[in-house]
């Protein structure tokens, strides 16, 4: 018989640790469909992860921080009617090009027809 | 590596303006034959400068996440404080003999070129001076 508890125990130790560093892939695919500011990166992240990743906007900030000093984004200040200008972040050419390479070796495998067979069966 | 951060500039400031405090009030002490005065000195100037590298270096780290081992830090230090001593010996305040400051520039020289050789071997396991299994965190 099938204890859901101890289902429900797996199943959140193994997202914990299946979620560290899907922010990174989650700012990318947000950076990849258009420009975006921290807010917008965050909506995005939460609307298409369908609530299942969640951001602090602070950690956003950082983590955009350090990539921007990798050269893996950039930003542009865009002038917004109310308040301080608004930073616009995009992906750089190494940064697209190292999220072409993470996602064709990690990502792309999953699309293949006889791996979706086996997730759905 | 981004070398230069905001908050290695306000350590900077910060230790330079105790360390010429530091020299001027040993500069007194020591013009009044005070030795508890000397002695008080030096141990608040090493209390003060101790706080503030460790309050900037902290910040540094939280918000930079430059993976230095505090060298970018010590390198400063040694800077100003030799800097200084061999510039308040030569506007004539009675801190250290010139002998002195060399003393402490050739042996604090080696104990920071230890420390730099430790900082290139870090470096290695670095991405422009962020440790390789944290920038995806």
């Amino acid at each position: 018989m099938v204890n859901d508890n101890v289902i429900n125990d797996l199943l959140n130790a193994w997202e914990e640790t299946y979620k560290k560093g899907q922010l990174t892939f989650w700012i990318f695919l947000a950076l990849k469909e258009s420009n975006k500011c921290v807010e917008d990166i965050k909506e995005f992240v939460e609307k298409m992860s369908e609530g299942t990743m969640s951001c602090e906007e602070q950690s956003l900030y950082r983590t955009l921080r350090k990539f921007q000093n990798l050269e893996i984004v950039e930003y542009e200040c865009i002038r917004v009617s109310k308040g301080p200008d608004r930073k616009y972040y995009h992906l750089t050419e190494t940064g697209n090009e190292l999220f072409r390479r993470f996602a064709e070796r990690n990502i792309l495998l999953f699309t293949k027809e006889t791996i979706i067979n086996l997730l759905t069966k | 590596m981004k070398a230069l951060t905001l908050r290695l500039g306000q350590f900077t400031l910060g230790a330079l303006c105790l360390t010429v405090v530091f020299r001027y009030a040993l500069n007194l002490c020591i013009g009044m034959n005070s030795v508890i005065g000397s002695l008080l000195c030096s141990v608040v100037y090493f209390g003060l400068m101790f706080l503030t590298g460790w309050y900037f270096g902290s910040k540094d780290v939280a918000e930079n996440e430059i993976h230095d081992v505090g060298f970018r830090y010590h390198f400063v230090t040694y800077i100003l404080c030799i800097g200084l001593g061999y510039v308040t010996h030569y506007i004539g305040w009675h801190c250290e003999s010139l002998k002195s400051v060399t003393i402490t520039a050739i042996s604090w020289g080696i104990g920071l070129f230890i420390h730099f050789i430790f900082f290139l071997f870090e470096q290695k396991k670095t991405i422009k001076g962020y440790a390789r299994d944290e920038i995806f965190q």
